[in-house]
């Protein structure tokens, strides 16, 4: 699996502190999830190794695992434990907890958490259950981009649905392997980068995305790194943007613009700007 | 006998001296001051001087516009009128409007796309309270250009009573006669099979930046051309093929497809009203199109936009 270690390769443009993992089998998490995590030790993180069975075997191949199991440096945690499930699973309360986590490192001395976490079995529920695994991912993105924090969002290939997987692959800086989606949305600072190109057959997705984004307040998109929005996205914006979750986009280049103008949009609630 | 105060009334005059027109259009003028409507003239530089001297001082009666510096683009000067004639004086006056096309200096393709704004007129304001009457020069049009934009008006003449046009040809016939054997791709233009909006937006951008072409220009092209594959992936096509090559004023794209096909003629016209969400792919391509032309038959469509240099819609 060589695209992990993209994690650890300065050359690699962009955030990459939130990843998804697609594997093939648990080994094959074990495999990236120990790249993963050897590179938060070698930066003084706090690591978290979380999944539905976890033995410290299943970190061997860790530099120094036993020392860190120890010392605290590394903790073991179950999913279940961890995230809860189905109905149960609150966005706000999860990213909450990992605040709280990342206080208590900081506190010990570390300068940050890594997490490594297998989490197939949290994106195998219904479609309400997918919608707040999207708005946790949203919230946590943003989270992770203004923390020293770094997350590994496993998913076993074989047990989620494609589809699912791509959402999924949208919503995080960087897959490994590279996944090809038409676009990402990822947090940038307060704001939401729509990195890629959307045309109306990446519509849904992007509207499935925008329709987590939390309400009662400003949605901030930016454009910046957007080279295609075709006439349906906008006009998604358009539709989604109302006095309870106002959308402002920025940085939009001319091409955006010109469709704007275009189309004449003129909701009140959503505004472009540079 | 028309009914100039409920319906659009679209009325053609063929001219081949200045003094012709001024003496088709001033009665035309006189009748709508005397009526006191809202006026509005909007024709080439040198016809607006001639009628200014004719028809004498009546002040701001009268909005002058040079036809070449107001909206001289087939596709946005159509919306450009629907927007003016949607907003009518509130004091209930109609709207006379006397027009000439801005006719360009290009490729017949340019002027045809002028052919189709006049045939489509008559559906975008069908129901305006409007009466226009619209000019051209017989002496400076192409024969096949000059009948073209006569059949395309329901009347003819300046008069109160203009009489009916007896070769009037209704729009979604003049448009749906187009068929993709017509629009053969001329030898020597590049052609590649796409199967995403996105491949065919990398071809467009790749070309026209070898080309040299101005950032502005290729971004409008970009955007018509992920219209159209958009279009004909949504009409299922299972094969879409795009074609391009320079002309001697700008370039051409023609875009093939094997899908459902484009059964009405005057699709994409007129902007989808409100918060519509389908309809406006092929308007948006129409507006920033210099010339754009469907011919479809089930299981066979074929677009082709023309994109003018800088400069070629100028002055016939």
């Amino acid at each position: 699996m060589p695209d992990q270690l993209l994690l650890a390769d300065p050359s690699v443009q962009g955030r990459s502190d939130h990843a998804a993992l697609y594997f093939d089998g648990p080994d094959r998490f074990d495999e990236g999830a120990v790249a993963f995590l050897d590179r938060g030790r070698r930066i003084g993180h706090r690591l978290v190794y979380c999944v539905e069975d976890p033995h410290p075997g299943r970190l061997r191949a860790l530099e120094g695992a036993d020392e860190l199991l120890s010392s605290g440096g590394l903790r073991l945690a179950r999913s279940a434990d961890a995230y809860g499930s189905g109905d149960r699973f609150d966005p706000a309360q999860q990213v909450s907890t990992f605040r709280t986590m990342l206080d208590e490192a900081l506190r010990d001395g570390y300068s940050g958490l890594s997490v490594a976490a297998d989490n197939t079995a949290q994106v195998q529920g219904d479609n309400e259950a997918m919608a707040r695994w999207a708005e946790y991912e949203l919230v946590i993105d943003r989270f992770i981009a203004a923390n020293p924090v770094a997350g590994l969002c496993g998913i076993d290939i074989n047990q989620v649905e494609p589809s699912r997987a791509r959402d999924l692959a949208i919503q995080h800086p960087l897959t490994c392997p590279s996944v090809n989606v038409p676009f990402r949305a990822c947090a940038d600072g307060a704001a939401l980068k729509i990195a890629g190109s959307v045309d109306l057959f990446a519509c849904p997705q992007l509207g499935r995305v925008l329709s987590v984004a939390p309400r009662h307040e400003e949605l901030v998109l930016d454009l910046s790194d957007a080279e295609f929005l075709c006439h349906n996205a906008l006009l998604l914006l358009d539709g989604m943007a109302d006095r309870d979750r106002p959308i402002r986009a920025r940085g939009a280049g001319p091409m955006v613009r010109r469709v704007w103008t275009l189309l004449g949009l003129d909701n009140p609630w959503l505004t472009l700007t540079d | 006998m028309v009914t100039c105060h409920q319906d659009f009334v679209h009325r053609a005059v063929a001219y081949s001296t200045t003094d012709q027109l001024v003496e088709q259009v001033l009665p035309f003028l006189t009748r709508a001051l005397d009526e006191d409507q809202q006026v509005i003239v909007n024709v080439a530089s040198e016809n607006v001087r001639a009628l200014k001297q004719a028809i004498g001082d009546v002040g701001s009666r009268i909005s002058w516009t040079d036809t070449y510096e107001w909206v001289p683009h087939p596709g946005r000067r159509l919306h450009a009128l629907e927007e003016l004639v949607s907003t009518p004086p509130s004091d209930g006056r109609e709207l006379r409007f006397v027009g000439e096309c801005a006719w360009p200096t290009g490729p017949g393709a340019l002027m045809d796309e002028w052919n189709r704004f006049d045939a489509v007129l008559n559906h975008t304001l069908a129901g305006r309270a409007v009466d226009m009457l619209c000019a051209f020069n017989a002496t400076r049009l192409p024969d096949t250009v000059l009948a073209l934009a006569m059949a395309s008006h329901p009347w003819l003449g300046g008069a109160a009573d203009p009489p009916a046009n007896a070769g009037f040809v209704p729009a979604d016939r003049m448009l749906g006669d187009y068929d993709p054997e017509d629009l053969a791709v001329p030898a020597g233009a590049a052609t590649a099979v796409v199967t995403t909006p996105g491949e065919a937006r990398e071809l467009m951008s790749r070309w026209l930046g070898e080309l040299g072409t101005p950032t502005g220009r290729i971004d409008d092209t970009v955007l018509v051309m992920s219209e159209l594959v958009t279009n004909s992936a949504k009409e299922q096509a299972r094969t879409i093929t795009v074609s391009h090559w320079a002309t001697a004023h700008g370039f051409a794209v023609q875009v093939d497809d094997d899908g459902l096909g484009m059964a009405d003629p005057l699709a994409g016209y007129r902007r989808a009203a409100g918060h519509a969400v389908s309809g406006r792919g092929l308007w948006i391509a129409r507006q920033l199109a210099d010339a754009f032309v469907v011919a479809s038959r089930p299981g066979w469509t074929r677009v082709r936009f023309e994109m003018a240099d800088v400069g070629a819609s100028g002055h016939a």
